[in-house]
């Protein structure tokens, strides 16, 4: 939906109070000159998630070009990827490189014509792949099992976080104490940060 | 193993809880637990740094371009309303002349983000009797640069 644009009592335009929270281009320069160096190594942390998540090589998604394109994106301060300054930079990038990885994963989904006028049933027979019947829940585990081994009471606690429990009620569902649960958020971090970089630096 | 596994529908859903943790981990935490397991922190910012600084000065390029290209073509559409009315012919007698797309003339002269093909730049520079390379100058297709800035001049007007 587009903004609204009234018309101030002189008959200017007045600028809505939704059009104020998008930073202009100066405010995402100095939000971008402002972020920290652990908001660096978080945005190369987010970005090579990305090209795993993704499935992409390397050579198709650098985690840096990622960056540079969801930076170019944002400083464009173009319609749907205008940086809204009640989230944070860091969050908006994130976002961002969603977007901008999810498009190169459905660029290279594109299928090619056929060269020698084969009909696409034929096509579709001779050379569509197997039915994945790996369901969702399967993979699920699987990819908890690579983060947290065997450590299931982070793998629990990491779990219920990404469903929306609150710290409290995570502590009393599993039955931990606060220090139980801050060391196993450290945990967590600490696993997660190195399933994401594994191979990257 | 706990109903929570079951409940996170996809990959997508756990890739997408492991940035929100990442986000939300307080700076300090960050740093000590990459130094912890021997990632060197120093050197992942410091490529994030320069890719987001390079994406700056990237930008900025990209709008003094634009913002000169447009200049350009202001002088362009301006010189050639002049030329016109020195000669005396309307955007269809020109268009004839020329032998160009009448509505492309007009775009010329209105739209100052459009950018007018080699052929007709040549076209029109022969309509006008002006010498070789003006109007193609001030299109933005053939790019000079002083000695001073490298010394190269290219033209891409074929």
């Amino acid at each position: 939906m587009k903004p609204e644009h009234k018309l101030g009592e002189a008959g200017t335009p007045a600028v809505t109070l939704s059009e104020l929270q998008y930073a202009t281009r100066t405010e995402v320069e100095t939000a971008l000159n402002s972020l920290s160096d652990a908001d660096y190594s978080k945005l190369m942390m987010i970005a090579a998630s990305y090209r795993r998540q993704r499935r992409l090589t390397f050579s198709a998604c650098e985690p840096k070009e990622l960056l540079n394109q969801a930076v170019l994106k944002t400083l464009e301060c173009e319609e749907g990827k205008r940086w809204n300054k009640r989230i944070s930079m860091v969050r908006h990038l994130d976002r961002a490189m969603e977007n901008i990885s999810g498009h190169l994963v459905r660029e290279r989904m594109k299928i090619v014509a056929f060269p020698d006028g084969l009909r696409p049933e034929n096509y579709e027979l001779q050379a569509s792949p197997p039915p994945d019947e790996e369901s969702d829940a399967e993979k699920v585990s699987a990819l908890l099992e690579a983060i947290f081994a065997k450590d299931d009471l982070a793998s629990e606690v990491f779990v219920m976080r990404a469903e929306g429990f609150c710290p409290e009620d995570v502590q009393k569902r599993l039955a931990i104490t606060p220090q139980e649960y801050e060391t196993t958020n450290r945990r967590i971090l600490r696993k997660i940060s190195r399933f994401i970089t594994k191979n990257e630096t | 193993m706990t109903n929570g596994r079951t409940q996170l529908k996809d990959t997508d859903a756990v890739f997408r809880a492991m940035r929100e943790m990442l986000i939300e981990a307080p700076a300090a935490e960050v740093d000590a637990l990459a130094r912890e397991q021997g990632l060197d922190t120093r050197k992942l910012s410091e490529i994030g740094r320069s890719t987001v600084q390079s994406a700056i000065a990237q930008h900025k390029q990209n709008v003094a371009k634009h913002g000169s290209l447009t200049l350009l073509h202001k002088g362009l559409s301006s010189l050639l309303i002049m030329l016109r009315r020195r000669d005396n012919v309307d955007e269809t007698e020109l268009a004839l002349k020329a032998n160009v797309d009448e509505a492309e003339i007009r775009r010329i002269e209105f739209d100052s983000s459009y950018l007018p093909s080699p052929r007709t730049i040549y076209n029109l520079e022969k309509a006008f009797s002006l010498p070789p390379g003006v109007l193609a100058k001030l299109s933005g297709a053939i790019v000079h640069h002083s000695p001073r800035n490298g010394g190269t001049r290219h033209g891409v007007c074929g």
